[in-house]
């Protein structure tokens, strides 16, 4: 198929439609699909680079960070300039995005998605990808994603490995028929300790976005199990998950316990990060201008935009978002990391 | 009756850095507690307190999961390879 022959709008797409499994028909599809993207780190940052090239039409990426000069290493579409700007990864990418493909839509999200902003984010998606960097928010995008009948495709990455598995809610085991419960705190290796090599997040995110292509056509074999990859190891691999009928507690029960989660104050500690971040659910948004007025006095450094504003004092770096979250640098320590929020932007 | 044992990345610290152990078991059971005899570290990770599966791992016998055989008394026989999948915290970023 020539370019000159495609309707204005898909010449762009052409490489792709070529592909008769795909065609024309596919690319409709794509256009026309709402995708949420949680996490926009090493792996969402390939997985939205992917999807934005391919054309699919409406991408939510929601994501609680912002960039660090080792993040580079391996996530796509951020480079120094965006480190310098203090950008959040939501914005910064959505930036680049723009620039790589002005014809879709791209929604930008700071924010961390917990049990209080899920359901209104994913609400009316398509499909949901996985680029979060631990347990529980996967497993409360399983909770989500099994509620409301959204196929969501799960990925992990550390050191030289990878999983991924696609999830149907309904007809496909789900993250808690895999897993049915979270292994305990201290048994799983961080990203400190275990380190990561940029292909086999590029390999993880390839395979998700490539599921994401599927589904939204409704075209192709959807990956039929838990896909592990070790390219250290170069072990590729993929086995079939049992659902035991009936004994999930979540597809066959019903029961969605992150999402039905409740309380304040929220403290994570980030991995890999030395930080902890602060929630607080149902925060009136706060005065980014009004805040560095009032810290100005005690910060030794101060940077603020319209996205956040960084302060450091007394030797933590404390970076604050207009939803009233704070990532708190400079200590793994919840309780510290409350007390200082407490006291520079308030209880 | 030696089994082959592939450790994900994920257990590998605890297994001073090995990507495959060789052991000898008739019972995934067996080789669980073997394991975890042979590299303490593992302790609390590959079997529940009363000695079954875990609920946050996935064992499988020359690719076919053991919850549907017999789950932790699937038998091994010689020159199986098992196959250990924990979950994954990592996204990174």
């Amino acid at each position: 198929m020539n370019e000159e022959r495609l309707e204005p709008g898909l010449e762009r797409y052409a490489r792709q439609i070529l592909f008769s499994e795909f065609g024309v028909e596919g690319q409709r599809a794509l256009l026309g699909a709402r995708v949420v993207l949680v996490g926009v780190g090493a792996l969402g940052s390939h997985i939205a680079d992917s999807l934005v090239r391919a054309g699919v039409g409406h991408l939510v990426l929601a994501d609680r960070d912002y960039i660090e000069l080792n993040n580079l290493q391996r996530q796509a579409l951020y480079d120094e300039d965006d480190i310098a700007q203090g950008l959040p990864k939501a914005e910064a990418a959505a930036r680049k995005l723009r620039r790589i493909n002005s014809t879709v839509t791209v929604e930008p999200r700071v924010m961390d998605v917990n049990y209080s902003n899920v359901e209104a984010l994913v609400q009316g998606a398509d499909l949901v990808l996985d680029g979060t960097d631990n347990f529980e928010a996967r497993y409360l995008l399983n909770d989500v994603c099994v509620k409301h009948g959204i196929p969501w495709v799960y990925g992990g990455v550390l050191g030289s490995y990878g999983i991924t598995m696609t999830i149907l809610p309904g007809r496909t085991p789900c993250l808690r028929c895999l897993f049915p419960e979270m292994p305990p705190p201290g048994t799983t290796p961080t990203c400190d300790v275990a380190g990561i090599l940029g292909p086999v997040v590029k390999i993880i995110g390839a395979l998700e976005a490539a599921e994401a292509l599927k589904l939204l056509t409704g075209r192709g074999r959807l990956n039929p199990g838990l896909t592990t990859i070790d390219i250290w190891q170069y072990h590729l691999e993929t086995v079939p998950v049992a659902r035991v009928e009936g004994a999930c507690p979540t597809c066959a029960g019903r029961r969605f316990d992150f999402l039905e989660a409740t309380g304040g104050t929220k403290t994570t500690t980030l991995c890999g990060r030395n930080a902890v971040q602060v929630v607080v659910p149902g925060a009136p948004h706060l005065d980014l201008g009004e805040l560095a007025g009032r810290l100005r006095p005690v910060c030794t450094e101060l940077l603020y935009n319209e996205f956040l504003l960084r302060c450091t004092v007394e030797g933590y770096e404390l970076t604050v978002f207009p939803d009233a979250r704070a990532i708190i640098k400079g200590t793994q320590d919840e309780a510290l990391a409350k007390t200082l929020y407490a006291r520079f932007i308030g209880s | 009756m030696p089994v082959t044992v592939r450790i994900p990345v994920p257990l590998r610290q605890a297994v001073e850095g090995l990507s495959e152990v060789t052991l000898e078991a008739t019972q995934v059971s067996a080789l669980l507690q073997a394991l975890e005899e042979r590299f303490p570290a593992l302790a609390g990770r590959l079997r529940d307190g009363s000695g079954g599966l875990p609920r946050f791992l996935r064992v499988y016998v020359n690719g076919q999961d053991v919850q549907l055989v017999r789950g932790a008394e699937t038998p091994l026989a010689d020159g199986d390879v098992v196959s250990l999948l924990p979950p994954l915290a990592g996204g990174y970023t």
